[in-house]
């Protein structure tokens, strides 16, 4: 099993760099359950950190200019020798006076206007953000701004660079809080991020298989911040409420996998009110007023409007690839000229098929290595798509099935158990509402159980097909003389041929001889 | 069900969906075989109810028309971001 394969790798490589988990700090107010304990083990195997002559660590208690200095300086291997600086309260008997002097000539601290370098005060989450940055060439990733800093802050940029680098991260709110003083313990995580890139924290990507009912939603949050919607489900109404539902405000790209209503149905309330600045299109053709009215949003709003290619990759964020495995905007059939889409984080695939059929499929399988560890099943669990071969290659560790109330029988009995027969783990928005995944590349979580497989199997949680309808009858009558000539009878008040003003005894039933 | 303009959304495993052109939100599922002619998505239908039977009338122009009008904007769409 592939995921099987991925945790072993992720074992590896935590094995690899974190080799210290079961060892001891030699700290004994540190428990093993402590939050940054491997920072700390990894600090104190190189001897960065040695604590208290008592055996303490105190990682709780506030990192001082002296003590950060004495870190680094040990980090960078400059001479420790204590010596007289040029501070007015640091002479060669204060603690951390050789670092402090070599640290000074490095440029990378200084003190303050007075003179002095108050060695005791406590660092805050700004300068230490400053002191980083100063000791270390930190390579810059994806930039991410906080509300509580701003450009004329003297830490603006150290803060930028080590929150893109993923060795401090903000808070939830959005801020970064640049004044608050930094604990032992936390600078010792952001000392232990800068030198060992394993220990850094990776931001992380959301995919939402929203609850739309029978169609397709799938929003991508993705680590940059970028947003994109995957197809807008039946109506305005539906895709409204899921998208309010998950607190979404804002999508940048809109990606229409087929032209179909229970895909689209919603994509112009979408783009006029959710700031979509990009449209990704099959560029096949429908007649639908709905797909009409879809273009129409598109030009007035001046949206850009793009029709990619197999092989493309239409990310909105370079650390994620989201390559076009198949799209034809000539296919015969509009499932089959679906946007098929393969989403890649780290070792996380997550692979989104429209509606496509068994034959673009089987395309899929010579072309391509369509191994993902999660599938969202095609076509609502049509028996269209999702062929046996087609799991076996895929081998998904989790399904998400897309569906509501509908007259087909999505999904179908034989494609679930099929992935029931590929040991795949199911998801339903029907039975589950919502399913969020969240990943940070080398692995990920999902927001819900698995559906029990007993339960699957017995169909009493998979909707029946729906009876056939019966012929269409007629409902409606210009007067009862027409409508004795079909029901003699006359009709009763449930009948969908009952008119009050036929019914005029107003005894429920209507017509009557 | 009722008589009036429809436009066939999809077709699947016999089955047809067709949306009623006055209010899209409104669709119907009925079997492929009530059809007596050849029927794609995207025709545009005027459906009868005749004799409790499914009475179906292909609006050829309109269909024709439709497609014209999306398959114009699209390229217009498409032309502009080139």
């Amino acid at each position: 099993m592939k995921k099987r394969t991925n945790l072993l790798i992720i074992i590896l490589l935590v094995g690899l760099f974190t080799p210290f988990k079961g060892q001891a700090t030699g700290f004994h107010d540190m428990s093993t359950n402590y939050t940054f304990y491997d920072e700390v083990l990894y600090l104190s195997s190189k001897e960065i950190i040695t604590g208290f002559p008592d055996g303490s660590f105190k990682a709780d208690q506030t990192v001082t200019r002296a003590q950060a200095a004495i870190m680094i300086g040990r980090a960078l291997g400059l001479d420790g020798k204590p010596r007289n600086t040029q501070f007015t309260d640091v002479n060669s008997n204060v603690t951390g006076s050789g670092y402090i002097g070599s640290a000074v000539e490095r440029g990378i601290i200084t003190g303050f206007p007075d003179g002095s370098y108050r060695p005791n005060e406590p660092v805050n989450r700004g300068q230490m953000a400053i002191f980083l940055n100063r000791a270390y060439t930190l390579t810059m990733g994806q930039t991410h701004s906080f509300r509580d800093i701003s450009s004329n802050m003297q830490a603006y940029q150290a803060i930028l660079n080590v929150s893109a680098t993923g060795i401090a991260s903000g808070y939830p709110n959005g801020t970064y809080r640049p004044d608050q003083p930094v604990t032992r313990g936390q600078f010792s995580a952001f000392l232990a991020r800068t030198l060992e890139p394993s220990f850094r924290s990776k931001p992380v990507m959301m995919v939402k298989f929203l609850n739309v009912g029978q169609g397709d939603a799938i929003y991508i949050q993705y680590p940059n911040g970028k947003t994109a919607l995957v197809d807008a489900g039946r109506s305005d109404d539906a895709i409204e409420r899921a998208l309010r539902s998950e607190n979404i405000t804002g999508i940048d790209t809109f990606i229409a996998t087929h032209p179909d209503a229970d895909h689209i149905g919603g994509a112009d309330y979408v783009i006029k009110n959710y700031g979509v600045k990009k449209v990704i299109d099959s560029g096949q053709m429908h007649t639908t007023q709905t797909f009409l009215d879809y273009l129409d949003t598109i030009n007035a709003n001046g949206i850009e409007l793009v029709v990619p290619q197999i092989g493309d990759n239409v990310t909105d964020d370079a650390n994620v690839s989201a390559k076009v495995l198949s799209v034809n905007s000539h296919s015969e059939d509009l499932n089959d000229g679906s946007i098929v889409m393969m989403l890649s984080y780290g070792l996380t695939d997550i692979l989104l098929t429209g509606d496509a059929g068994i034959h673009v499929e089987n395309n899929l399988m010579k072309n391509y290595d369509v191994d993902a560890e999660i599938l969202k099943v095609s076509h609502h669990g049509s028996n269209t798509g999702t062929s046996g071969d087609f799991i076996e290659a895929v081998n998904p560790e989790d399904a998400i099935l897309s569906y509501g109330e509908n007259s087909y029988g999505h999904p179908n009995n034989q494609v679930v158990n099929d992935l029931i027969a590929y040991d795949v783990n199911i998801y339903s928005t029907y039975e589950q509402g919502t399913i969020t995944v969240h990943t940070i590349g080398n692995s990920y979580s999902i927001n819900a159980d698995p559906l029990p497989w007993d339960v699957q199997i017995g169909q009493s949680r998979v909707p029946q097909p729906a009876p056939s309808p019966q012929p269409p009858v007629q409902t409606e009558f210009a007067n009862c003389t027409d409508l004795r000539a079909v029901y003699p009878d006359g009709v009763n008040s449930s009948h969908p041929a009952y008119q009050s003003k036929f019914d005029r005894d107003q005894d429920g039933w209507a017509c009557e001889q | 069900m009722r008589e009036g303009k429809y436009i066939i959304d999809s077709i699947e495993n016999g089955w047809v969906k067709l949306l009623f052109a006055e209010n899209e939100e409104k669709e119907e599922v009925i079997k492929k075989d009530l059809f007596h002619h050849p029927i794609h998505q995207g025709d545009v239908l005027f459906i009868k109810i005749e004799d409790n039977q499914i009475s179906s009338t292909p609006l050829l122009f309109e269909t024709e028309n439709r497609r014209n009008q999306a398959a114009s904007l699209m390229k217009k769409l498409i032309k502009k971001n080139r």
